[in-house]
């Protein structure tokens, strides 16, 4: 069964669409969701979480409509959002951000969310010591916490070094061979391509590509919508 | 779980609580009415301080409604005295249960919002507390002016003191052993950025509840003390002094510490009783003048900012 | 005779209804401005009303000096003081809760000063602009300085109103009160908005003062009644949201009349308040409305 569905979904900010009819579902594993800055596709994976609400449209996950529910239920449900701009609790330590979830949908073992996004040595660390590459994982590990089926990753990697990097992609493949899902917005895409099974391409709001990584090069729209440059740019 | 229940994180408690006895003991010796008068006091205004650095201290809820559930505390105590002749330990616990209740009513509705909004509401509380009495007491036909000759905690000032000491530690236990629970640090992560709880899945409504409601409980107790150790209980109970003191001491004992409230209210109300001493009606002015520039120069608390 | 007694009631609630909301427009203006453009809660804004008041007496009644020369030092005192309050909080304070209650505290201040200079005295009366004489209004009698303060209360208000919305500053207030960053890189002294803001709300506040307190009475705790409706009146429009001011009044202003006339005992402030926590279960970001979502 597919997990995710979204049908026709739109949101304004104050008259500008920054989502405009977008429909696409989620067929295998891990997506990558790509374009350019403004494209929406922060707000679109906050729709999908719940945390700013669609003007327009559906969002059908693991066979239920959520359009209405309460962002916190979502999350009881297996879909979790990281966010872009990282949120750490910073007068906690890193393990008290990943105890607060420990009873969240199941909630997981702290110690092994620590291992896995390669956290250990900074358990007892108040979050606001520490660097930004941790600080990217911290936001990861947070939503590991609630033992979701669906990841929405916003940048996970963004502003990391490349040593930083491979350690979250190499943490996000174990995720995947696990069997979580994952929905992954990146500018940096020579590092999630060899990962990902699919790409949806946004711009201006609206869905103008999807398909597998290999299609993704040939196709014409999106080499417009990057105006023939440099895709692995960070922000 | 334990690892927060070792050595160093209690350690601060039971300084506090070491300087209370200390107090305890000196009070004793010196043997003077005015001393354990004021320690009375100031240990009322600390029970305060410590429901406020509970529930808005770690939270970052600012809530200004103190004095009006110690007004529902002192007026609950003098009206269960009046009409059914409880006695003093009864009258206690049914204010705290009032003032839960209270707490719990006023919550619902005010807790949905956030900031600037659930500041205002709460503010409405004091202003309109006399209001609300005069208008449900004349309803009820019972007396506005209050109720006096109240029965004390007990006749000798010496075992007040001992009995407000103990309810004091007891509060500072239980409280902080709270904010060293789960739950306790879930508060504290509303006090760092709410939203991101909300939005990884945990629903914190019902935990602002609960702590606001328990908060507010402890307030009412607070206000039953008060009645029953100056035996009146009147609308002057509403007054901002029961929100001025409790505030200040919370943010200088160090916000959110709990343990922190003890000696810094201990300092901050003796040196206020004794400095009224000698300048007599301007206190209120001179407090608050200096009240305002010890929040803007120390807002991280006493110790934190000599640090 | 039935007939022409629910004609007198409805005429009062509506004559009453009419005055009262639009003097509590006016109390809002100042109030809602200031949040609106800068976020910031004037806590202190009751207690410069009662200065003005205060101010008043001290100079036409204690002092005998000319009305308009006492109102005008009256109104200058009261900017000069929100001023000196706005420049230290907005100076010296560390975080959001330390400003608000270091503000309150200043409020309090205020008070305990009044109550120490005036020696506590209460029911103290300053005369009005206009006689206290009332006028009848079709058998409903109303005094003139209602009638009076209504009408610069509607002017006054729609002038602030129009003024924000139409002319270049107030697109330079709106441009601030959006994104203040942004409007600096506009090239918009947004610190300078900040200031003019605050001073007219401060202004307007004591023109309030000086309109309505000659039917009240000079106390030192009649602040809290001004900060009552204001923070009523902009929670149900909407904290900053001018537009809704008006109607935000009415709607208080008519179930405080209504309710007056029903019940024996007065608690209009109580009113005010259940209409606020009636207005925040059913819309709690304001009539203005706006559906409460995250920041991303
Ligand atoms: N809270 C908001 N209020 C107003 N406008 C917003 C808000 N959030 C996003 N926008 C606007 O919506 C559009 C889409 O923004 P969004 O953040 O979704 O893009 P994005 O694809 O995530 O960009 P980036 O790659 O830079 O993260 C942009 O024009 C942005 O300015
Ligand atoms: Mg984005």
């Amino acid at each position: 069964m597919t997990i995710l569905v979204v049908e026709g979904l739109s949101k304004s900010w104050g008259g500008n669409k920054a989502i405009d009819g977008m429909t696409f579902s989620l067929e295998k594993d891990a997506m990558a969701l790509i374009g350019p800055n403004g494209a929406g596709k922060t707000t679109l994976l906050s729709s999908i979480a719940g945390i700013t609400l669609p003007d327009q449209g559906r969002i059908i996950f693991d066979g239920i409509d959520i359009t209405k529910t309460k962002i916190w239920k979502r999350v009881g449900l297996g879909l979790v959002k990281t966010f872009q701009v990282v949120r750490p609790f910073v007068s906690l330590t890193v393990r008290e951000n990943l105890e607060l979830f420990s009873r969240v949908h199941g909630g997981s073992d702290i110690d092994s969310v620590l291992e896995v996004m390669g956290l250990s040595q900074f358990g007892n660390k108040k979050a606001r010591e520490l660097s930004h590459g941790n600080l990217k994982r911290l936001e990861v590990a947070k939503a590991l916490m609630t033992n979701p089926k669906l990841l929405l990753l916003d940048e996970p990697i963004g502003g990391l070094s490349n040593n930083e990097a491979v350690g979250v992609i190499d943490a996000l493949s174990s995720l995947k061979k696990k069997g979580t899902k994952m929905i992954i917005v990146e500018h940096r895409l020579s590092e999630i391509f060899p990962f990902v099974d699919s790409v949806v391409v946004m711009d201006k709001g609206k869905k103008i590509f999807q398909g597998t990584t290999t299609e993704l090069f040939d196709d014409e729209k999106v080499r417009e919508a990057y105006m023939g440059g440099e895709t692995n740019v960070d922000s | 779980m334990n690892y927060r229940f070792e050595g160093k994180k209690w350690s601060r408690l039971w300084i506090s609580i070491s300087v209370l006895i200390i107090l305890l003991v000196i009070s004793y010796v010196v043997n003077m009415p005015y001393f354990t008068f004021s320690l009375i006091f100031a240990l009322i205004l600390v029970i305060l301080a410590l429901s406020w650095d509970f529930s808005s201290g770690v939270t970052g809820y600012v809530n200004f409604g103190l004095p009006f559930f110690v007004g529902v505390g002192a007026f609950s105590s003098g009206y269960l005295y009046y009409t059914y002749k409880l006695p003093v330990p009864f009258l206690l616990f049914i204010s705290f249960l009032l003032g839960i209740t209270s707490g719990f009513l006023f919550s619902i509705p005010t807790l949905r919002v956030r900031g600037p909004f659930f500041t205002l509401l709460s503010l409405l509380l004091p202003l309109l507390g006399t209001d609300f009495i005069l208008a449900f007491w004349t309803v009820l036909g019972l007396p506005t002016i209050g109720y006096y000759n109240l029965p004390t905690l007990s006749g000798s000032l010496d075992y007040v003191l001992l009995i407000v000491t103990a309810i004091t530690a007891v509060i500072s236990f239980v409280l902080y052993w709270i904010t060293q629970t789960h739950f306790g640090l879930v508060l504290r992560g509303i006090g760092d950025d709410e939203d991101a709880i909300i939005s990884n899945g945990l629903n914190t409504f019902p935990y602002k509840l609960v702590t606001f409601s328990l908060a507010m409980g402890i307030v009412s107790l607070g206000g039953a003390i008060y009645a029953l150790f100056t035996s009146y209980a009147g609308v002057d109970t509403f007054g901002f002094t029961f929100l001025m003191y409790p505030m200040l001491i919370a943010i200088l004992g160090g916000r959110g510490s709990i343990a922190g409230s003890l000696p810094a209210g201990i300092i901050i109300v003796l040196l206020s009783q004794y400095l009224s001493l000698y300048i007599g009606s301007l206190t209120l002015i001179i407090f608050s003048i200096l009240a305002i520039l010890l929040l803007l120069f120390f807002p991280k608390g006493l110790m934190r900012s000599i640090q | 005779m039935i007939s022409s007694l629910i004609f007198s009631t409805l005429l009062y609630i509506l004559l009453y209804g009419t005055i009262f909301g639009l003097n509590y427009a006016l109390l809002t203006l100042g109030f809602t401005l200031v949040f609106g453009v800068s976020k910031i809660l004037n806590l202190s804004y009751g207690a410069l009303y009662m200065s003005t008041a205060y101010f008043i007496y001290l100079f036409a009644v204690m002092l005998s000096i000319n009305l308009f020369v006492s109102i005008l030092i009256a109104v200058v005192l009261t900017v000069a003081i929100g001023l000196a309050i706005f420049m230290i909080m907005t100076k010296f304070a560390r975080d959001p809760m330390i400003f608000m209650i270091a503000m309150l505290l200043s409020a309090l201040l205020l008070q305990y000063i009044y109550t120490y200079f005036f020696q506590g005295e209460v029911g103290l009366i300053i005369p009005g602009v206009v006689s206290n004489v009332s006028l009848n209004i079709l058998g409903v009698s109303v005094s003139q300085s209602y009638i009076l303060s209504a009408s610069v209360s509607l002017i006054l208000v729609l002038a602030v109103w129009l003024w924000i919305d139409r002319s270049s500053f107030g697109r330079k207030v709106r441009a601030t009160s959006e994104d203040y960053e942004t409007a600096e890189l506009f090239g918009i002294n947004s610190k300078m908005i900040y200031l003019l803001i605050f001073i007219i709300s401060t202004a307007i506040v004591a023109i309030a003062a000086v309109l309505i307190v000659p039917v009240q009475v000079v106390t030192p705790t009649m602040w809290v009644e001004p900060f009552v409706v204001a923070f009523a009146i902009s929670i149900i429009g909407g904290l900053g949201k001018l537009r809704w001011t008006i109607p935000a009044a009415f709607i208080i202003s008519f179930s405080q009349v209504t309710i007056l006339y029903l019940v024996p005992y007065n608690i209009s402030d109580i009113t005010a308040f259940g209409v606020v926590i009636i207005f925040l279960i059913l819309l709690p970001k304001g009539i203005g409305g706006g559906k409460h979502e995250l920041q991303v």
